[in-house]
């Protein structure tokens, strides 16, 4: 890796990071992640409710079917789109992508595994700063 | 504090301050959307609310001006930290991704693709607060793709609980049950949201 990468780590995940082989980890910044600015259920409920889903149609017609009663599969989408996906991390908040980032750590096999953990640490922190920059002013 | 029903009943959809000013007046007329324009959601003294309160009731006295206010200062945060999140990641000209961000949501894009129980549990995510919402049954959700990766939606939301603030968080003991359940224990938030621990 030739550039240094930030993780953002609470103390559990920080010792997941250090258990993980030295060739994995070289090069990345850890930074502990202090904010405890998680959402709580009734806001995410806000969020889901104003999400735009217009870069996302295939869960728009899921969302559609459940709520027309029908039986709904949510392993039958199997990608979300790029362009769709601040919206989605947007929506499911720092407490859904603090879940992403505890399944990611199972899954990693290399440094490049390392930096999607990482890139999720980074999309949270914005989340969690913005959620305390907001709710504390 | 307001009942689940209520607390539904005044919830927005709106995406930016001039749509949910729009949503308020729409639903409620043009005196209380007049009085809530004047609302700063950085006030939150008892003073200040006790006379929003009477405001609101004088406005429209078949609205429940406390769960209104409520509703309304929760859903303008929200917009503001939507605001604010989208500033760090999008440019403003053109609206796509900024430098900074390109580099994190690629790596983002390779996780999902290399370990797809992550788009799952995204979408997991998404739908169970508007499932929770909509009162969608749990028994919906089903199949063997959502169900044999994740646990399905009722072991997201326990997961859910493990990141959730604490205190006055209704969170994972509120959540509905692993099947049929009608979500029915959704609990309002207190009269000002908080946000512990900062």
């Amino acid at each position: 890796m030739d550039i240094m990468i930030n993780i953002f780590l609470s103390p559990e995940e920080r010792k997941r990071f250090d258990a993980l082989p030295k060739d994995f980890t070289k090069g990345f910044t850890v930074t502990d992640e202090t904010s405890k600015a998680y959402e709580t259920d009734y806001e995410l409920v806000i969020r889901a409710n104003m999400a735009d889903h217009s870069n996302f149609p295939a869960f728009k017609q899921m969302f559609d079917d459940l709520r027309a009663g029908k039986k709904t599969d949510i392993g039958m989408i199997q990608e979300i789109p790029e362009e769709a996906l601040p919206e989605v991390m947007f929506t499911i908040g720092a407490r859904g992508i603090a879940i992403l980032m505890d399944e990611a750590f199972d899954h990693v096999e290399s440094a490049k595994d390392v930096e999607g953990v990482a890139g999720l640490s980074v999309l949270r922190h914005d989340i969690l700063t913005s959620n305390s920059q907001v709710l504390s002013r | 504090m307001v009942r689940e029903t209520e607390a539904k009943q005044m919830m927005f959809s709106a995406k930016d301050p001039n749509a949910l000013m729009k949503e308020v007046r729409d639903r409620y007329g043009e005196r209380v959307a007049r009085v809530l324009e004047r609302v700063d959601i950085k006030t939150n003294s008892t003073v200040d609310q006790a006379g929003i309160v009477k405001e609101l009731h004088d406005a429209n006295p078949t609205a429940d001006s406390q769960a209104l206010l409520d509703s309304y200062r929760a859903h303008r945060a929200q917009i503001d930290i939507k605001a604010s999140v989208t500033d760090k990641w999008y440019n403003k000209v053109g609206r796509g991704l900024k430098a900074t961000a390109l580099a994190p949501f690629r790596a983002v894009g390779y996780a999902f693709k290399k370990a797809p129980v992550l788009t799952t549990l995204s979408l997991a995510g998404l739908a169970a607060f508007l499932a929770y919402y909509f009162g969608i049954p749990m028994a919906q959700f089903s199949g063997a793709g959502g169900d044999f990766r994740t646990g399905g939606v009722a072991r997201t939301l326990a997961r859910l609980g493990r990141f959730a603030p604490g205190g006055d968080t209704p969170a994972v003991g509120e959540l509905p049950a692993a099947t049929g359940g009608s979500y029915g224990s959704f609990v309002p938030p207190p009269a000002v949201v908080e946000i512990p621990n900062m």
